[in-house]
């Protein structure tokens, strides 16, 4: 009987070593937090419009990836763009991270899930919110009827959580757990645009980076990221509920007072782990 | 002993030290490369490849044989089945322990 208790202490010991050893969250934490960190140069102001004429407003290709509040920012595409971009080039280099990690240190976490959980956040926020307004029927909007919205939000929420942990179970065959994941996917995106919804100020793609981390915490089993994640997603909430923001200066100014705080969070956080894996190495 | 003891949920091809850490180690990564189990798991080269062979003919793993520049590496993967199967296994072990305890 004392072999089973052993075998399971050396099965707990492996786990342990190849979790620590899987570990490399320094870069893609200090890679979001720098990403945050520049987004303020592109929200420039537009020159006021001469006295007597008036401006368009635009709000850029993506509006909950876009300048939010802001309705004279001179090249609103750009922060569109660059927010998208952001989250793109912070995902593959993540992915290119920990191959070329793989390769020094011999053993490589699946990233796979960080991509559908992010995946379904982007596809959520800039498909599912307009799906969303055109086929929910209101009085007047999803945001002024929470009582329709919330439902949504938190029922598909808890649904996919629950389909997806279903889908995950280790004993699932390929043919339901592919169903699974792609019905849990779909809940989860839906969710997330019954949440973008209430997302005004432009910085959804804050919550999308806490997503990413917030997986890459599970992937990795790691209490410094998931305490990092939990953080950063809390502070991105806040700047998505405008609570950071001061109105009365420089645009990218008061970008830069919203996005500070969540962009420390990563890059404090990034310090520590890369502080914790060297120290671990020794 | 009757049918539902713990172990019969025991697998042969599992139940050995050196094989359950090989599923053990590659249910916690997509891939790992032959020199990090044989030094996790302190195994020489021979002993390691052979008990690879069983769990790749068992279905339970996929090997993948490449280069890194000029250097041969052989990565090795869990498969659905692998994981069920040492799922399977850490849960009899369990059972038996907490059996035994009780």
């Amino acid at each position: 009987m004392s072999e089973a208790s052993e075998l399971l202490d050396d099965v707990d010991a492996l786990r342990r070593k190849a979790r620590r050893d899987g570990r490399g969250n320094a870069f893609p934490l200090l890679l979001f937090g720098a990403l945050i960190l520049v987004a303020p140069l592109c929200y420039r102001e537009n020159d006021p419009p001469p006295p007597g004429k008036w401006a368009l407003v635009d709000k850029g290709p993506f509006p909950l990836f876009g300048s939010g509040m802001f309705s004279d920012l001179r090249y609103p595409s750009l922060v569109g763009w660059y927010w998208v971009l952001a989250i793109v080039v912070g995902l593959a280099a993540t992915v290119w991270w920990y191959r070329r990690r793989a390769q020094q240190v011999g053993l490589e976490i699946d990233t796979r899930k960080q991509l559908g959980v992010v995946g379904a956040a982007v596809a959520g926020f800039l498909l599912g919110v307009p799906l969303l307004t055109s086929f929910v029927d209101t009085p007047t909007t999803l945001y002024s009827t929470p009582e329709i919205n919330l439902p949504i939000l938190f029922g598909a929420g808890l649904l996919s959580a629950l389909v997806l942990y279903w889908s995950l179970r280790p004993h699932r065959t390929a043919g339901p757990r592919a169903a699974g994941l792609f019905v849990g996917l779909f809940l989860a995106s839906t969710a997330f645009a019954a949440l973008g919804i209430y997302l005004r100020f432009g910085f959804a793609a804050l919550l999308v980076i806490a997503m990413a981390v917030l997986t890459l915490a599970w992937l990795e089993r790691s209490l410094l990221v998931a305490v990092v994640g939990i953080q950063f997603a809390a502070a991105a909430l806040l700047v998505n509920l405008g609570v950071l923001a001061s109105w009365n200066a420089d645009h990218r100014i008061v970008v830069l007072g919203s996005l500070a705080l969540p962009a420390l969070i990563l890059i404090v956080g990034g310090v520590l782990a890369a502080v914790t894996e060297r120290a671990g190495r020794r | 002993m009757s049918d539902d003891h713990p172990t019969n949920g025991l697998d042969d091809v599992v139940h050995q030290k050196h094989r359950l850490g090989i599923l053990t180690i590659a249910a916690e990564s997509k891939r790992v490369e032959f020199g990090y189990l044989r030094e996790a798991l302190d195994l020489t080269a021979g002993n390691l490849s052979r008990h690879l062979t069983v769990l790749v003919d068992a279905g339970l793993l996929t090997m993948e044989k490449g280069y890194d520049g000029k250097r041969p590496r052989t990565w090795v993967g869990i498969t659905r089945s692998g994981r069920a199967a040492l799922h399977k296994e850490i849960s009899a072990l369990r059972a038996l322990v907490a059996r035994h305890d009780s």
